[in-house]
């Protein structure tokens, strides 16, 4: 055994060691395009995400209810949100999808034009919704994803149906 | 054994479009001699436009409905039984959003249905 070798080690074990988290904080999104426009949920309000399928119109419901669903023994209902977010009516080409989201009163299926993509990104990345937004936007974006060269608007779901309800579904311009 | 759980319910086909009510609230329903001006039709009852004119002119009452002098409409209305595994509660947004009066389930046939009951 090497004196000097124990003696040099020693102070390492005295030493308090603390390990700092240099990992930031993590969320995931759902990316999606309506209309050409980026759009985000928190994958925390997104419990699945299915292909397009038959929905079964029922009468008396308005437009952006486009009817419902049976998803695993449950009827959905599912919803287009093109005018709470300021989005022209999808003229719909291509693969749709139908988002699941589960907000803390209320889950709908939401009709998106394309899913992007699934990623987690540093809550750092999420910047606060600027004030360029219109009033109507204001209400239901809660911050601003930048991604590759694009920009996501964050959308919070359950502001989304709150302002769907308040709507009672029509345009909420009319 | 548990006896399976059913529910008898008159198909009421307008057009394209089928309602269901619970049979125990329908009290009557006759063929149409004399049309009555005061009379409603069912289609504006719902909120829905007309009905074509096919099938047979008839006259409903469901007393629940408070709509004392009954409803016309065009169409066919049968008697069946639902299987408990064919009606599904409405989702909350249907719920809250549905403009039509007495909404109160949907029924699984080839598609989902309303069905109506006071």
């Amino acid at each position: 055994m090497n004196e000097q070798l124990e003696q040099i080690l020693s102070h390492y074990q005295d030493e308090n060691r603390e390990i700092a988290n240099v990992d930031e904080p993590q969320c995931s999104l759902v990316l999606f395009k309506v209309a050409d426009k980026c759009f985000a949920f928190y994958g925390s309000h997104i419990k699945e995400i299915l292909a397009d399928r038959p929905v079964s119109w029922v009468p008396g419901c308005p437009p952006s209810l486009e009817g419902v669903i049976n998803h695993r023994g449950r009827v959905e209902s599912v919803i287009s949100i093109n005018s709470l977010i300021e989005a022209p009516a999808s003229e719909s080409v291509g693969k749709r999808s139908i988002l699941m989201g589960r907000g803390q009163k209320m889950q709908s299926g939401i009709r998106v034009d394309k899913l992007v993509d699934v990623l987690d990104v540093a809550e750092s990345q999420i910047h606060s919704a600027t004030d360029h937004l219109s009033a109507a936007m204001q209400k239901v974006v809660v911050g601003i994803v930048p991604v590759g060269h694009e920009y996501y608007a964050l959308l919070d779901l359950n502001l989304i149906f709150e302002r769907y309800l308040e709507t009672r579904g029509y345009d909420s311009l009319s | 054994m548990t006896p399976s759980l059913n529910l008898a319910v008159v198909r009421i086909t307008l057009g394209a479009l089928r309602f269901y009510i619970p049979a125990a609230q329908v009290q009557r329903c006759a063929l149409v001699e004399y049309e009555t001006p005061d009379i409603p039709r069912f289609s504006h009852w719902l909120g829905l436009p007309d009905e074509p004119e096919q099938g047979l002119h008839l006259h409903l009452w469901v007393p629940a409905s408070q709509v004392s002098e009954g409803w016309y409409f065009w169409g066919e209305l049968e008697n069946v039984t639902l299987q408990a595994s064919e009606i599904f509660p409405l989702p909350e947004l249907m719920q809250q959003c549905s403009m039509l009066p007495a909404l109160r389930a949907l029924v699984k046939d080839n598609s989902f249905r309303p069905l109506l009951s006071w």
